[in-house]
């Protein structure tokens, strides 16, 4: 296909499933919210998952989350993404607002069909401040203004992106202009468009067209009066801004912080993100449905299988099959394996950025023994690609089993090691006790999942709350911190890692035998043998391959516990071979938000513990 | 036999020069080969090991990279104090070295000829002088590179190496009151036990000061800059502190500072504390020579060699232990670390000085002589001291932030699970 035609969308309207008997309709949120903004509520269904959803009126948005953030009986108080999709064919953009009640275990969908001419939706940031970098995400990618948004600028895209809005259907895959006229209009660019709006107050800019700003008449009192107010008055024009990253050993990846500094005390820190956009959710749109899965494991490339197993899980229950035990024990221990993959990394990295360098070879050391035990199950190390939908890429090697055994059961005197050296160290501890505070609801209104919520004290974990590859038939905690400061958040990972041991040792024992791969021909590819023998098989061989998999039209959310929080991924399909939207809910960039909020008022040694405390990978933030 | 004079003097004091400036940059040179050699047998690896037998010329293969690489001038850098500042890092560090004595007199045929480079009557005050040079090289380099990162880190070596330097110095008090005397051949041999002449008191001042030697260590770690004490550098945080502009030679000489520091560092810890070139439990190394210029004691060579080798090994074990500290443990936040030094350091020693002052006038008055005796009291009240101070800092009551362990820990973290939690926020 070009790259610059519109691709073609038959279906008018993609939705999930009629509500069927007991569906969306006996939801009690459903019910509710009929029968408070009846006329808001344009229809309801649900998605492959049943997850209840509702269509409103976008003039309503703000007042229907409201009540559902508010009300009681609602009580929906995790908002988990707020996404945009484009159908195409100039039909309305859709927004999801997706919804989580801790309280009382219930997810919604709130859903606002947004038409072209009028691309405008109240900002639901005041409810949410994890709202304020999602909804700058969907203005990025949609062009939706919402409306009360303090700061909506640009996230992913450069500052002076001018190429339109890239995840809309209209916008061609290779983007509008040529690298020359990139450069030549981020030349012609004033500093004032490409700055954010408090740095342009940082360096004084703006102060100068606005009213309060000090004139010159005042400078001669100013002189003649010297008190103790004045004179801190004076210095405040005197602060440091200092630019941390994108090139910096500490910010993790290509992060850059823009930190005003008094002294060394953080006064105000400003995180841009996007230098490593890559458009994979633009580029999901474009490939068939097996060939998204090396795009998911290059996002969270340090836990890179959870990725390749979230996505091949979210593709199935679109599809509505079941994957075969041996495949669901399979993939629930290279999870496990991931998520150890990835908090030794945390482990290692961030007692390296506090000064203890040592650490970080152990936990290295230990991840080395999973990368091998990757390369002997699929051949690569870091990005596997080792999922299809349906199955995995191949069963796993005869003695790996016993391998990965040995690995779990040497592992713990590795951990052990690593606390002796940090957990009762009184410089580690005074590094790390009561930094980065977060409370409980502060940590839920900002969207904060996975170890970061825990160690707030909010035990949400999506493995208990929506159990996915039977983890509800394993035996495991779920550890919570208590004051949500970056100690609480080191021990709830370590204990995190002791857990994953324990289900890893259940569930090694418990690997049933069987095929691998489910036996459907729409799905998976017939064995040669087959293929070649019989005639069946070989048309079911040569339909997979001409047309790619089939995935009938419908929604879904569908979310598991990434190392770094919820990692949810949002699925349309207009029932062709490519994804229509490929929605990734990076947890990590949700964390990020907080960020500002848990460094200011902290010191430059703080901003880097507590940005290594909470677990950011740049791969999946920009995406 | 009498002490050297004359031309003899000047020849032997030159060829002292020489020989220890030399010595002096050899062992830093291998020193930076130890670490990384002491890093790999902490990490589980094996460090250098590819040139040379045993990777021994990886000393030679960094020293040509640092000549060979290219030389960066960051725009705007003040360029006389950019040059200058690494030269004042290296410096002060090398030439406390003239001080330092590190082997018994040796007899020559013009001679006795004393193992120090100069044995100047202030003594230990010209250490704490020319030690408290090297911040100059940090604030320059800080300055001079027009980086905010460096700039930040210049502030933080100066800061910390300015408030370490008060605690050095009072942690010198206690010797002076011992030893009554601020030359260091004297305070090598108050450490020693001599059967005849001038009183001594037999005990390395590390058992008898044992506060002290421990507030020396911990500030002359600080004032080395190394792990925990490296906030001027933070790699993670500051880049590279205040070197972070620099490369080729120059910054080849911030990093032979480090270990020269590091070396003299130990070097004075083993003269104050450790008895200096002394070997212990033995009566024959107790050599002296007094103002007037009598000898104490039969100087021979092989002795001088012994007490050198003596000298040295303290050292080296002093080196390693800080290397052992640095790849062991985080390192400290600024503000951590000016309380440490303001609020903890100072006013201990000078409660400590206080506590000593009246311990020294009650033994004096019960009529207790200058020896053994006198040691043993003095051990017994550090040890106290020592048990109560180190029980307080392992209770968090030293470095600010760990307070709340034990109230927060109380319940522990395990298993303390619902699943799809009842919300705690409401």
């Amino acid at each position: 296909m070009s790259s610059t035609t519109v691709p073609e969308q038959t279906i008018d309207l993609i939705t999930g499933t009629p509500p069927a008997e007991g569906g969306a309709d006996t939801d009690p949120a459903i019910q509710a919210l009929r029968r408070r903004f009846d006329s808001a509520i344009l229809s309801v269904h649900t998605d492959a998952v049943d997850a209840p959803c509702a269509v409103i009126d976008p003039a309503s948005n703000y007042d229907v989350l409201e009540f559902l953030k508010t009300d009681p009986a609602m009580a929906y108080d995790l908002l988990v993404d707020v996404m945009g999709v484009d159908i195409g064919g100039g039909r309305p953009i859709r927004v999801w607002y997706q919804l989580w009640s801790m309280r009382h275990g219930r997810q919604l969908r709130i859903e606002c069909r947004v038409p072209y001419e009028n691309l405008e939706l109240r900002s639901v940031t005041p409810l949410w401040r994890t709202a304020n970098w999602l909804e700058r995400e969907v203005w990025d990618m949609y062009g939706v203004t919402f409306t009360g948004h303090p700061d909506l600028r640009r996230i992913l895209m450069p500052e002076n992106y001018d190429e339109g809005f890239p995840l809309r259907k209209e916008f061609p895959l290779r983007g509008r202009f040529a690298r020359s006229e990139q450069v030549r209009r981020a030349l012609e660019r004033k500093g004032e468009e490409i700055y954010a709006r408090e740095e342009l107050e940082m360096a004084g800019v703006l102060a100068a067209t606005e009213e309060d700003a000090p004139s010159d008449e005042l400078i001669p009192e100013l002189s003649m009066k010297i008190g103790p107010e004045l004179l801190a008055d004076g210095l405040e024009a005197d602060r440091m801004v200092i630019n941390m990253g994108p090139q910096h050993p500490a910010t993790h990846g290509v992060l850059r912080l823009v930190l005003q500094l008094d002294g060394e005390n953080v006064e105000r820190c400003i995180p841009h993100i996007g230098y490593l956009h890559t458009g994979f959710e633009k580029t999901c749109e474009y490939r068939e449905w097996n060939q998204v899965v090396p795009y998911t494991d290059r996002m969270d490339y340090l836990a890179p299988m959870i990725y390749n197993i979230a996505y091949a899980g979210a593709v199935e229950s679109l599809l509505g099959i079941e994957i075969t035990p041996r495949c669901r024990a399979v993939r629930l221990i290279l999870s496990e394996l991931n998520r150890l993959l990835g908090h030794l990394l945390w482990l290692g990295t961030t007692a390296m950025d506090i000064g203890a360098t040592t650490v970080f070879i152990y936990t290295f050391g230990e991840r080395e023994t999973i990368y091998n035990l990757h390369e002997a199950y699929c051949g690569s190390r870091i990005t596997n690609s080792a999922t299809r939908i349906g199955g995995m890429l191949a069963d796993l090697p005869a003695g790996w089993l016993e391998a990965c055994r040995d690995f779990v059961r040497r592992l713990p005197e590795t951990l052990d090691e690593s606390e002796r050296l940090l957990t009762r160290n009184s410089i580690w501890m005074a590094r790390t006790m009561d930094i980065g505070v977060i409370d409980a609801e502060t940590a839920l209104n900002f969207g904060l999942t996975g170890p970061n919520l825990r160690a707030s004290g909010i035990a949400y974990d999506v493995r208990k709350a929506r159990p996915y590859l039977g983890y509800d038939e394993y035996d495991f905690d779920v550890p919570v911190g208590v004051t949500g400061d970056t100690y609480d958040r080191y021990l709830v990972r370590l204990e995190e890692m002791r857990q994953s041991i324990r289900i890893l040792e259940q569930a090694l024992d418990r690997v049933p035998d069987g095929p691998i791969n489910v036996s459907d021909p729409a799905v998976i590819l017939p064995p040669k043998s087959e293929a070649m023998g019989s005639i069946d098989a070989m048309i079911a061989h040569f339909k997979l391959v001409m047309e790619g998999l089939q995935v009938p039209a419908g929604e879904v959310w569908y979310s598991v516990e990434a190392t770094k929080g919820e990692l949810g991924i949002g699925i349309v399909s207009d029932g062709g071979s490519k994804p229509v939207r490929c929605r990734f809910r990076a947890p990590s960039f949700v964390n990020l938000s907080a960020l500002p909020y848990l460094v200011e008022g902290g010191l430059v040694s703080d901003v880097i513990a507590v940005n290594a405390s909470i677990d950011i990978v740049l791969g999946e933030i920009d995406r | 036999m009498d002490p050297m004079t004359g031309t003899a003097f000047v020849i032997a004091t030159t060829l002292k020069i020489l020989v220890f400036f030399v010595l002096l940059l050899v062992f830093v040179a291998l020193s930076t080969y130890f670490e990384r050699k002491v890093a790999g047998f902490i990490q589980d690896r094996s460090g250098p090991n590819r040139v040379g037998p045993l990777g021994l010329l990886q000393v030679m293969a960094d020293g040509l990279k640092f000549i060979l690489k290219e030389e960066v001038e960051p725009g705007g850098a003040n360029k006389k104090f950019f040059f200058l500042a690494p030269v004042l890092g290296l410096v002060p560090a090398t030439v406390l070295f003239a001080v330092m004595p590190f082997a018994s007199p040796a007899p020559t045929r013009w001679g006795l000829m004393e193992m120090i480079v100069a044995d100047v009557p202030v003594g230990f005050l010209y250490v704490l002088a020319i030690a408290s040079l090297g911040v100059y090289g940090i604030v320059m380099a800080g300055w001079a590179s027009n980086s905010k990162y460096s700039f930040l880190g210049g502030l933080r070596g100066s800061a910390q190496m300015v408030s370490y330097e008060v605690a050095l110095g009072m942690s010198l008090v206690p010797v002076l009151m011992l030893v009554g005397n601020v030359q260091m051949p004297e305070i090598v041999s108050a450490q020693q036990n001599f059967a005849t002449g001038p009183a001594a008191y037999g005990a390395w001042f590390f058992l008898p000061l044992m506060l002290t030697a421990f507030v020396f260590l911990v500030a002359g770690l600080a004032e080395t800059g190394r792990v925990p004490f490296d906030l001027a550098e933070a790699e993670g945080e500051l880049v590279g502190g205040f070197h972070t502009e620099y490369s080729s030679m120059k910054f080849g000489m911030f990093f032979l500072g480090e270990y020269a520091h590091l070396i003299t560092t130990a070097a004075l810890i083993t003269v104050f504390f450790l008895g200096g070139w002394d070997i212990p439990f033995w009566q024959g190394d107790n050599i002296r020579v007094l103002a007037d210029g009598t000898v104490i004691g039969e100087p021979t060579w092989w002795k001088t060699l012994l007490t050198f080798g003596s000298f040295a090994v303290k050292t080296l074990i002093l080196v390693l232990f800080f290397m052992w500290l640095r790849w062991t443990i985080p390192r400290f936040r600024y503000d951590q670390l000016m309380d440490l030094g303001w609020k903890v350091f100072i006013p201990i020693m000078m409660v400590y000085i206080m506590i000593l002052g009246l311990a020294m006038y009650l033994l004096d008055e019960a009529g207790i002589p200058v020896g053994w005796q006198y040691s043993g009291a003095l051990i017994v009240l550090n040890l106290i001291m020592m048990v109560t101070l180190i029980w307080g800092l392992d209770r968090g009551m030293i470095v600010k932030g760990a307070t709340s362990r034990t109230r927060r820990r109380a319940g522990g973290i395990r298993g303390r699970m619902t699943p799809t939690a009842p919300s705690e926020v409401d």
